[in-house]
Order: structure tokens, then sequence, then C-alpha cells
């Protein structure tokens, strides 16, 4: 593959695609900084990818796993990082992030920030409407062990939802 | 509320930019990092394999044509020629397609723990007794003071080089991946 080639690949996912990859950055990154950092590595991590995608699955189904894997490793590193208080200079954003006009949405995305990383991984996949086995297999992780989690991840937010719904605290 | 009812909220985003990307500016800092990041590993390698063609040369050079020299030369040849087959499979590797985070994870794990064992199998199995057997033998004769300091200074550099990656680099990455790799798998009770 030519580097014209990996180059053109790279822009049309990213383009065609970015809403998906926002998604996980989203669910792992509450901070505007941290976003910027995590969003970079998804996409070295998508650039990199490119010579190795052969058609075996669907992009989307790639990429969610390349932007995951790498969210959850990345949320590791940041958690390691954190812990030893070391500090570091963090490069410029590349991307403006306009204010967040949906509530709902924003609430949606609060709680899932709130579920443990691999749970956030099934709720993304869940609610952009991957089948279990397509979650058992990009995560490596039985159906059987997707459908409880699932299960419990449903539970937990539905219940949330109808808390804040008595408490008006959002308008659904 | 159901679960429908929050899926309807999460598919009003699909068609809401979110950010606005620079998509050139980001294309050259993903390609900058990259490049970082194999220089990196490339480095690592070459320098791997040059500091054991150097000792190989350094100890055919240090004194008599005697069996150990010869022996030890090419066995520091040999790991020389290992480290360059390891990054023969290292690229092979990139080209292939991973099956899912759990088996890139397993695959990444397998890789930490090859790293860690080849540093501590390095340092105790080669590099320690190799030093030990050359100032043993320089010891035995006359040796000009600046070789000795070549000498021992190389071993020590490569000791401290490899000991250094093995407790920044190699344990506390194995550490994490096997961390999140428990996470992942942990039953839900």
């Amino acid at each position: 593959m030519s580097e014209q080639e990996h180059k053109d690949i790279f822009e049309h996912w990213l383009q065609q695609h970015q809403a998906l990859l926002f998604k996980v950055v989203r669910a792992y990154a509450v901070q505007k900084a941290d976003q910027d950092d995590l969003f970079q590595e998804v996409c070295l991590q998508v650039w990199r990818s490119v010579p190795r995608f052969k058609g075996a699955s669907a992009v989307t189904t790639w990429l969610y796993r390349i932007a995951l894997h790498t969210a959850i490793t990345w949320k590791k590193k940041v958690r390691r990082r954190e812990e030893q208080n070391i500090l570091y200079v963090r490069e410029t954003p590349q991307h403006e992030i306009p204010p967040q006009k949906n509530a709902q949405l924003e609430w949606l995305f609060s709680e899932i920030t709130r579920l443990d990383k691999i749970d956030r991984s099934i709720a993304l996949l869940l609610l952009d409407g991957f089948s279990y086995k397509e979650m058992a297999e990009i995560l490596g992780i039985s159906e059987s062990n997707v459908g409880v989690k699932i299960h419990r991840i449903k539970q937990r937010l539905t219940k949330r939802a109808a808390e804040n719904q008595k408490n008006h605290t959002y308008g659904l | 509320m159901d679960f429908k009812d929050l899926q309807k909220v999460w598919n009003q985003q699909t068609n809401e930019p979110m950010y606005i990307i620079d998509q050139q500016a980001l294309y050259r800092k993903v390609r900058r990092r990259a490049s970082q990041a194999d220089r990196i590993a490339r480095t690592n390698e070459w320098g791997m394999m040059i500091i054991a063609v150097l000792t190989s040369a350094m100890l055919l050079w240090i004194g008599s044509d005697t069996a150990y020299q010869i022996v030890a030369s090419v066995a520091m040849l040999g790991t020389g020629a290992y480290v360059f087959w390891q990054r023969r499979l290292r690229l092979a590797s990139l080209s292939q397609q991973p099956g899912s985070i759990l088996a890139e994870l397993d695959q990444a794990i397998a890789n930490a723990n090859y790293l860690v064992r080849f540093a501590q199998t390095f340092v105790y199995w080669f590099l320690l007794p190799t030093a030990l057997v050359t100032i043993f033998r320089m010891t035995q004769r006359e040796v000009d003071p600046w070789r000795w300091l070549f000498v021992l200074g190389s071993f020590l550099l490569a000791f401290l080089l490899v000991r250094w990656e093995l407790k920044c680099k190699h344990l506390p990455r194995k550490q994490a991946l096997e961390e999140l790799r428990e996470t992942l798998t942990k039953e839900v009770a």
C-alpha cells in the first residue's frame, strides 16, 4: 500500500466514521484536554491499523474494536499517571467541541462515563445496535457474559433515567 | 422509561457533528507520532544488535585466541541474530489482523512477557557471566587502563540500560495489561 493510499483510506475513515470515534472518546474522557489526548491516540491507532484491514469485518466493527481497545488502555495509563502524580504537557488540541445542546444526550453520556471501563464499551456497542455476537467478538468474551453484563447495564441506566425523570433534572 | 427510549436519545446524535477536525493538521500529528513510536522501537532493536556485534568484536580483540573468546563471540553474534529475528517477527505481526480486544490483549501480554524474559535472561545468563569471565581473563594478563575502562564501561552501560528498561517499561506495562485482562474477563457475579 502506498503512502498516498494509506492517507486516503485514513482520511476517508475519519470523515465517514468520526461520530463513532467521538462517541468512544466522549465515553472515556470527560475533560476537554483528555478528550483531545484520547482522540489523538485513537487516530494514531486507526492510522496504524489501515494496512492491517483486510475487509474480514465491517469498517465500523474494526474501528470500534480499535477505538475501544485504545480507550481502555489509555484510561489505564491515565489512572496510573494520576496515581504517580506525574505532570505532563498536553499537545495543542486539533479540534473544537461546540457546546452540547442536547441535555438528554448529555445526561446519557454522563451516565455512561459512570460505568466501569468494560461496561462502557458494552453500553456504547449496545446503543449503536451491535448484536450480542458482534459484541462478544469485539471484546473476546462469551455471549452469555455479554448478556449478563447488558442486563445489568440496562437495569442501571433505566433506573437512573427513572430517578432523573422523577427529580425533573432532565427533560425527557 | 425503558431502554428503547434511551436508544432514541442516543440516535439523536448520529447526524450531529460534535467536533470540527482540521484533517490535515491531525494527519500531520498522527504521522509524526507514529514515526516517533516506530523510531523508538527501531532504535531499541538496532541498539541491541549493535551492542551484540560490538561486544562480539571486543571479545575477540581483548587477547589471545582461546576457545572461550571464540565461543563467547559467536554467542554474542547469536544474540544479535536473535534480536534481528524477533524484529522480523514484530514487523510481520504488524501485518496480521487482530481478533478481539481480548486476543489483542493476550498478544500484548505475550509480547510483554517475552520482553521481560529476554531482559532477565540477557542480564543474568549472558551479560553477567560474560562480564565476569572477561574481567577474570583480563586480570590474568597485562591490559591497558583505557581498555579496562572501555570494557567495564561497556558492560556497566549495557547492564544499566537493560535493567532500566525492564523496571521502568516492561514490568509496569506487563502488570497493567494483566490487570486489564483480569477486568475484562472477570465473571459477572
